[in-house]
Parts: C-alpha cells; structure tokens; sequence
C-alpha cells in the first residue's frame, strides 16, 4: 500500500516535462488557427492550416501529455494537413484522413497510448454499448431536427462519405483524445471526477460553438446541448471501461448520423 | 433493483407514447406523469437517479416540445408545459439528494455499530484489526484500507509494515489529517486519504484509505470514523490488559495457593515429626528418671544412665535450640553471633572428640597453617555437628564421612563434609535448605525434623559466607560451606 512505504512529498502526479512542449505546440498552433480564421491568406490554404491548426494541434498536445516525444506527437499535424490539402484536389481525398486513426491504432497496440486509455485490451462489450449510445442520441438529434426545423436524413455517398472521412479521421479522434483522453485526466488526477467531467465536457461544447463553420444559431444551440450531452457521455463512458474506444465509437456514430441530416 | 431502470425507462416510453398520441401536445395532461418514473428514479438511487431521469425526461420531452415552439411561438400553455416540467425535475432532484442522504447517514450509523459491536468482542487486537480491515472493506467504496498503531501493530492484506518516514507513520505520529489527491502510481487517479485514531489518552494510530474518489464529505465521515475506531480501539486494548492482569493475578494467586499448601503441608509433616522427635529423648529421660528413682545401681551403672540421660537432653536442647532459631529466622531475624578468631583445627578437634563413637568412619582432614576464621564458635560447632550428624545418619555404618577444612582463596576457609550414603535426587537438591523439607525417601532413612540443613544455612549466611550441595544419588552427597578468615 502506497500510503505506508512513501512519505506524502512523494505523491507525485504523472511527469509534467511534457507540459512546455505542449504549449509551444499549442501557441504555435492557435497563432495559424487566428491567422488562417483572419482571413488574409487564400481561402483554400486557410482550410488546409485550419485542420493541421486544430485538429493536428489537439492530437499533438494529447500525445505530447501521453509522453510521446514532440517530434512524433506532431506527425499527426502533418498528416491531417496533407490529408486537407488533398480534399482541395478532390473530395475523396478525405479519405486520407483514415491514415490518422491508423496511425493512432498503431501507436496504441504498441502501448504508447496507454496514458490516454488508449491501448490493448480493447473492450468490445463497451465499445458496443458505447456505438447504442451514439446510436441514441444521433437519433434524438434525427428526430428533433427533422420534428422541429424540418430537416430530412437523405444519403448522399459523395457527401457523406468524405464528412465520415474528415469526422473519424480528424474530429471524433483530435476531440476524444483531447477532451477525454488528456484534458478530463488531467483535471481528474488533481481533482474530483465530476469537476473533471465539468470541465472536460464545457470545454468540448465551447469548441464546437467556436467553429465557425457551426455558423448558424441554431446550429450553435443544437452542437452545446448535443456535444455536451455527447461529452458527458463518453466521459462517464471512458470512467466506467477504462478505455476511449467506447466513446470514440459513439463520437463516430453520432457523427456519421448527423452527416445523413440534410435540411435541402 | 436491477429490474427498477428498465420499469423507469419503461414508464418514460409510456409517458412520452402518450403524450405523443395526445397530438402531441406540449401541454397534455399525461405530461405530469412524469413524476412517476422521476420519483422512483430518485428514491431508487438518489441523486444520480434523479439526474439520470431527468436527463431522460428533457430528452424525451424536448423534440415534443420544440417543434411547438418553432410552428406557434412559445404560447402560455406551452411555456406552463416547461415550467412544470422544470418543477418536476427540481423536484425529483431534491428528492434524489435527501434519499442520498439518508442512505449515506445510514451507511454512516450502520458502519459505525458494525464497528462498534466488532470492537467489543472479546479477541487479541491483532484478531480484532484484521477483522475491522475487512469490515471497512466490505463496508466503504474504497480500493484498500490499512490500520496502523502507534505501538507498530499493522492489519493490510499483505501484512506490510508502515515505514517510519510513511505518510501513515507521519499521521498516526502527529495526528494530523493528511489527503493526497493522486499518488501517481496506478492509471487512473489514486486518492489517499489517512486520518489519525484518537483515542482519549491521545493519538492511538492512524486509519488508511485509497480510493477512486474521496468527496470532502466523505472525507469527514472518515475523520468521524478514524476517531470513532480510536476510542473503540483503545477501549478494546484496555479491556485486553485488563484481561491480561486478571490472568495474571489469577496465577500468582494459584501459585501462592499452591505455595501455602505445600507450607501448611511441610508443618503438618514438621508437627508430626517434631512430636516424634521431641517424644524420643523424653520418653528415654522418662525412662531412665524411673530407673534411677526406683531402683538401686551400681555406680559405674549410675554413670552410665546419667551419661544416657545427658545425650537425651543434649538432643533436646539441639532441637529446640534448632526450633527457636528457626523460628527468629522466620520472623525476619538472624542469629545472634559472638564472633572471634577461632581455630579452624580446634573446632574440627571438637567434632571429632564429639563423634569419637564414630570411630574410623570419620576422616578429618586440616590443612596446615590454615587461617583463624571470624565466627562464632558455638555456631561453627553447630554447623559441623548437624552436617556430621546427617553424614553418618544417612551413611552405611561402614561407609567414611570426610570433614575436610581447606583455604578458599585469600579471604575464606572452606569446610566441606562428604558421605558415602545413598545421595538425594537432582530434584530434591534446590529444596535441601528449605524448612520442615526433607527429601523423599529420607523419612524411612532416619529420623530428623528437616530442620538442621536450613538452620545450618541460616548461620553460614549470618557470618556471610555461602553453602553449596552437590549429590549423586547411590555416590554419596558433598556439602561444603566457607566462613570468613579473621583480620590479621
């Protein structure tokens, strides 16, 4: 029992060496988020900063605090980057953005995500509770908006698929790992869970109210009450598994449904 | 209680159904059945429950609700809708925040008489915080718990010391709370919490909790139980010491129970002899007073009766002479002594002139030029006719006694008296000195009051010298005792 070899000087939290290159990472990458937002570069070059900026900056500075080097927490910038650029081209150049969660799958199995919740054994059992629960609430997301603001689900292979694309290989990955993975434990260690929780699932709504491709009010109400609800939900789902992978199959799921929404 | 989420999921489909076929209508009358599922959301797990519920309830009522909205604007009866059904929820949450305290104050008070009722049975502590140990265990929502004492006992489940420099060790030493909020050494956050057990006479130990979460009240339920434990504990150790000393009285009791009857015993036996022995002498006196008044003897006749009626009388007087001195020795006294340098060839002269009857059997040796010894010579004479006495009472008539009187050292002069006689059992040997103690096998031997050895004993020691005894039974038995030599 820890309480009765160490003295209380030694309850050390996890090493917070990290913690300066993650800034650095972070500023560099808030600097090229504002300036691709200013609007004084090409429109088509501000969307490819802005994914790399975001995105990549989110992933890095969770992999930074997994204790990756820097180096290699920021390939994942890289990838999304060239995985936008590639969209420029062609719309199914989203596909590129899968290289990342592969890139993701195979840093887990080899254990260097760990600090994340991210690694082997993986727990399908919640993983499928997690995917009927992203199943849940895309569909009160389906009906409320088809009920209430008159959108329809309508399948579009050339629309969905690339949005599943940008959405699994960039935004449920950079947000899970971000605000679960890293953000939620570290307030967690420091303090209490539900403060974590709290603070984990405001700063993941405030994300998405922030986008400014969420550019309508409606769409700013309809992403705060959903992503937290999404929030709280793979927060309590992480807490319970021990794992990102039920909350990053819900994050999907969800996602992927409300790519079929279309209010044309 | 597993079958109570899905009647409340269940009654928030009905509900919701209803309202729905009702033209889904925000302000149906069906809506208020949602304090149904609410409150048994609430008083089924609380707070969370309630929440959970609630949550539920704002979903299920959400998309019937703002499509309203959107088509009419938020009109009256809708915007009653939502005010009752906020009411609902505040409702359900207050609800489900005393039920959670109810049940968490009686977990508090079962815990505490759970406590309370293992404390008291009657086990050695080490037995008792194991227990405890277990019973925290299975009673809070915690990873693991220790108990620490200040005396060093320790109950975990690996039986694990508290190092000196520990956090336990710290708080059980000062009593102060200490919580530390991670202890950085597992994957998921790791919340100590130790809280000292103080008992009345100050701090008795210290009580260690991990677990995965610690709220600040429950943290003060621990200090609550910490001191709760301390009292009980120090109430439970007092009623073992107490315990302990009765056992112990008990012993010492039996033991002197034992020692008086062995005492009353060795009297009785003492009676019983001394009776005999005081009989014997008198019962010749007797005897030859009735010869010699009536009837007529020659003189070298009266002589000899006289002569046997001086022996008789002599044994009397050794005897009660024996008697008074151990009676002052049994009254805390010593012997009165007249000391002065004496000769320690005259006194075995003595001896030897006493025991000439003895004839050949009694070797007396003396060294030459052996020192004056400090002693009274009454007493030496004492000494030595009591151990030659008992050398030839409990020797073969033919058997040799040795009277040896050699130098010890510088400042001693040893006098040693050994037999040939049947020896006395290495059993016997540490109670030859006792009082009325004769060894077994001796009564049927010879007569004697087992008096003359503790007598013997009590004089050596007055002069402050030292007796030994060293026996083989069938060899023979060596007693040797040393008197000191007179100053030059």
């Amino acid at each position: 029992m820890w309480a009765l070899r160490h003295p209380a000087e030694r309850a050390a939290l996890p090493p917070l060496a990290g913690w300066t290159d993650a800034r650095v990472v972070a500023t560099l990458c808030a600097v090229a988020g504002v300036v691709a937002a200013a609007g004084v570069i090409p429109a088509a070059a501000a969307a490819v900063i802005a994914v790399g900026a975001v995105h990549g900056g989110m992933l890095a500075v969770a992999l930074i605090w997994s204790g990756l080097p820097v180096a290699r927490a920021a390939e994942p910038i890289l990838l999304l980057t060239a995985a936008r650029a590639g969209v420029a081209f062609h719309p199914l150049g989203a596909l590129a953005y899968l290289v990342v969660p592969l890139w993701l799958a195979r840093e887990a199995r080899a254990g260097r995500l760990a600090r994340l919740e991210l690694g082997p054994p993986w727990p399908w059992g919640p993983v499928t509770v997690g995917a009927l629960a992203g199943v849940g609430l895309a569909l009160h997301l389906i009906a409320c908006a088809s009920r209430t603001l008159g959108y329809v689900v309508r399948v579009d292979a050339s629309e969905v698929v690339p949005a599943l694309a940008y959405d699994v290989g960039a935004n449920v990955v950079s947000a899970e790992l971000f605000f679960r993975g890293a953000l939620l434990h570290h307030v967690w260690r420091r303090s209490s869970f539900a403060l974590a929780l709290a603070s984990a699932s405001v700063a993941a709504a405030l994300r998405y109210c922030l986008d400014p491709f969420v550019a309508t009010t409606e769409l700013r109400v309809g992403a705060a009450v959903y992503m937290t609800m999404l929030a709280i939900l793979n927060g309590v789902l992480c807490r319970w598994s021990g794992s990102l992978l039920p909350g990053l199959a819900a994050a999907a799921i969800f996602f992927a449904c409300y790519r079929l929404l279309s209010n044309g | 209680m597993a079958v109570l989420p899905i009647v409340i999921a269940a009654l928030l489909a009905f509900v919701t159904a209803g309202i729905a076929f009702d033209d889904a209508d925000p302000a149906s009358p069906l809506r208020h059945l949602f304090a149904v599922p609410l409150a048994l959301g609430a008083l089924g797990f609380g707070v969370r429950g309630a929440l959970a519920t609630g949550t539920g309830v704002v979903l299920l009522f959400a998309p019937i609700v703002l499509p309203d909205i959107e088509r009419h604007g938020l009109t009256a009866p809708v915007a009653e809708a939502i005010v009752t059904t906020l009411l609902l929820l505040g409702l359900g949450a207050i609800v489900g925040m005393l039920r959670t305290q109810t049940r968490r104050q009686s977990r508090r008070l079962g815990l505490l008489l759970a406590v309370h009722n293992l404390l008291a049975r009657d086990d050695v502590i080490e037995v008792l915080l194991r227990r405890l140990r277990a019973l925290l265990l299975a009673r809070l929502p915690v990873r693991d718990v220790a108990l620490v004492l200040v005396e060093g006992s320790c109950a975990t489940d690996t039986g694990e010391v508290a190092d000196a420099r520990s956090v336990a060790a710290e708080v059980a030493a000062t009593g102060h709370a200490r919580f530390i909020p991670d202890t950085g050494e597992h994957g998921r956050p790791c919340r100590v919490a130790v809280v000292p057990l103080i008992g009345s006479g100050g701090r008795v130990g210290a009580l260690v909790v991990e677990a995965d979460e610690f709220p600040a009240t429950d943290r003060a339920d621990l200090a609550t139980l910490g001191a709760y434990i301390g009292l009980a504990l120090e109430n439970a150790r007092l009623a073992a010491r107490q315990r302990r000393a009765a056992d112990e009285l008990d012993a010492k009791v039996a033991e002197a129970t034992r020692h008086l009857q062995e005492v009353d015993r060795a009297k009785s036996t003492f009676v019983a002899i001394a009776s005999h022995e005081l009989r014997t002498p008198l019962t010749a006196l007797l005897g030859f007073g009735e010869l010699l008044a009536t009837r007529r003897f020659s003189v070298g006749e009266v002589q000899r009766l006289a002569a046997n009626v001086q022996r008789e009388t002599q044994r009397l007087v050794r005897l009660v002479d024996d008697l008074l001195d151990l009676s002052r020795l049994e009254r805390g006294g010593t012997p009165t002594l007249r000391r002065t340098a004496l000769c320690p060839a005259r006194a075995l002269s003595a001896v030897a002139e006493l025991f000439r009857h003895a004839g050949p059997r009694l070797v007396i040796e003396c060294g030459d030029a052996l020192p004056d010894i400090d002693a009274d010579p009454d007493a030496v004479d004492r000494i030595l006719k009591n151990l030659v006495t008992n050398a030839l009472k409990y020797s073969p008539a033919t058997a040799p006694v040795h009277v040896v009187a050699a130098p010890d050292g510088a400042a001693r002069v040893r006098f040693t008296v050994e037999d040939h006689g049947p020896g006395i059992a290495t059993a016997a040997l540490p109670h030859v000195f006792e009082p009325y103690y004769r060894a077994p096998g001796a009564d049927g031997a010879a007569p004697g009051s087992g008096l003359g050895l503790a007598v013997v004993k009590a004089l050596v020691e007055a002069h402050g010298g030292g007796i030994d005894v060293e026996s083989e039974v069938g060899r023979g038995t060596k007693i040797s005792f040393t008197l000191p030599r007179a100053p030059a």
